[in-house]
């Protein structure tokens, strides 16, 4: 082996380049040749102090950076930025640096929280009062109270100038279908004054009153505090159902779409359930 | 080293041809930029703030000598997280090591009947680390050294030797690479190292070394 040979795999293996084959040779040299020992020695130390060297230029220089941070921290102090700290930072210290608020992740997801809260609300209160199908058009002209009660004057069966009027019952549609219908519905309600019981664009119903849908061999009404709907064939949950009053006639209307039955609160007794002409419909 | 007082915000790429450049803004840019961060992070767990200090520069001289062979494939303050946290682990190990004084065998799982889960889950991170741990540039005691050797290096007359060394020893490079950054052959590389090596063992040799 030449000294070029000795000295290129000795610097192989203190640089970890070396197989196992090889560098168990080396090995092996170190403990029978002393020349390739003191020659290993050599380099080790060669290969370490040039390593040291370089160490200690960069911690130097890095030391060298920390006072100029130091430096030109002095007298320079930062304005602590969280809440509810009075008081200054170090900004050359080691302690953590101060996170503004709102970069916080736990503000962030609390804030994410409140907000998908408030929106699922908004949402929410939109839907609940949704109307997927208005039951008329009309002019903008309809009034709207609160729903008279049973004590009130307006309601007062006694003090009423309207007394019901017989009329021929409408037979309710022979759909077959199931009574779906039967029991307690909250139905939509609304309030006006428009002889066409019409709506004008954008009103919305103001709240839900109760009806009872219930079988029956004729179709009839109840109407005390709650409206009680009697029919043969109960119909099916579409088209929907709503409550109007008409306040010029002092009036319910039990209205689905084109059929219209006229209620009235306060009689005693089942009524028979009286349906709209065709000619007071709206168009 | 080039001097460089202050650059304006550069990319991670920027900064890392400036490192490799040797440029001492882009070293103070790196290291001033990153130093909270990543002692802030090593804080958090656990570190005191004079080991959190001394691992953020061990981190940076890590940092020195992989730069040249670094792909970066994040951004540079995250890797420069991660080469803290991994060290930050292999001192608690090295700590651990020493408090419990546990005995292991790697050699043979006969050796570990007395092992517990933690006991393997430190060794498991210790082999981990190995590549750290076991890399003399990053465990060197300065105390240790061989002025001798340090003076002998200090009067190299050629610079050139120094930068041979250094790109062979700390940034290493092999033959074919430092000849392509100096522009000379593979062979005038090889002798060259070789007539350096003379140099300083004749200047050893002037101080008395080995006898």
């Amino acid at each position: 082996m030449t000294d070029a040979e000795r000295d290129e795999l000795i610097e192989k293996s203190l640089l970890n380049e070396l197989d196992a084959a090889s560098e168990a040779r080396v090995q092996q040299l170190r403990q029978e040749d002393e020349a390739f020992r003191q020659e290993f020695d050599f380099q080790e130390m060669l290969t370490t102090q040039v390593r040291l060297k370089r160490r200690k230029e960069l911690l130097d220089m890095f030391d060298g950076f920390e006072s100029e941070q130091a430096a030109a921290n002095e007298g320079t102090q930062i304005p602590i930025m969280a809440l509810g700290n009075a008081g200054q930072h170090d900004v050359s210290s080691d302690a953590p640096p101060v996170i503004p608020l709102w970069r916080q992740s736990w503000f962030r997801v609390a804030a994410g929280i409140v907000l998908t809260v408030l929106l699922g609300a908004v949402v929410w209160w939109k839907l609940s009062r949704y109307d997927p199908k208005p039951i008329a058009t009309g002019i903008e002209d309809s009034i709207k109270s609160p729903l008279p009660t049973a004590g009130s004057p307006q309601n007062d069966p006694a003090e009423s100038p309207r007394l019901p009027v017989p009329h021929p019952i409408d037979p309710v549609a022979q759909s077959g279908k199931a009574a779906r219908l039967k029991g307690p519905s909250r139905l939509p309600y609304y309030e006006t004054d428009d002889i066409r019981l019409g709506f004008g664009k954008g009103r919305k119903d103001r709240e839900y009153r109760t009806v009872i849908f219930e079988t029956g061999p004729t179709a009839a009404y109840e109407f005390q505090d709650t409206l009680r709907v009697f029919m043969p064939v109960l119909p099916a949950a579409k088209p929907a159902w709503s409550l109007v009053y008409n306040r010029s006639t002092d009036t319910y209307y039990l209205i689905s779409g084109q059929i219209r039955y006229e209620v009235i609160r306060g009689l005693q007794g089942r009524e028979p359930l009286r349906r709209e002409p065709a000619s007071t419909l709206p168009k | 080293m080039n001097q460089g007082n202050s650059l304006p915000e550069l990319s991670d790429k920027q900064l890392l041809d400036g490192l490799r450049a040797d440029d001492q803004g882009a070293w103070r840019q790196v290291y001033n930029t990153n130093r909270r961060k990543v002692i802030h992070y090593l804080r958090g767990r656990g570190a005191s703030a004079e080991v959190a200090h001394e691992i953020y520069q061990d981190t940076m001289v890590f940092l020195d000598a992989q730069k040249h062979k670094l792909v970066l494939t994040s951004k540079l303050s995250t890797y420069l997280t991660g080469v803290a946290i991994k060290k930050l682990q292999a001192y608690w190990t090295e700590k651990t090591k020493e408090a419990s004084r546990i005995s292991i065998g790697f050699d043979s799982p006969v050796n570990r009947p007395n092992l517990t889960g933690d006991d393997i889950d430190e060794m498991e991170l210790a082999l981990l680390n190995l590549a750290l741990e076991d890399d003399p540039r990053f465990a060197l005691n300065p105390e240790e050294a061989d002025l001798m050797v340090q003076k002998a290096l200090a009067q190299i007359p050629l610079k050139h030797c120094a930068d041979i060394f250094r790109m062979r020893y700390w940034d290493g490079f092999n033959d074919q690479e430092i000849a392509d950054r100096l522009n000379l052959s593979h062979g005038s590389v090889r002798n060259q190292v070789g007539d350096c090596k003379k140099k300083v063992k004749s200047i050893l040799l002037t101080m008395g070394w080995g006898q």
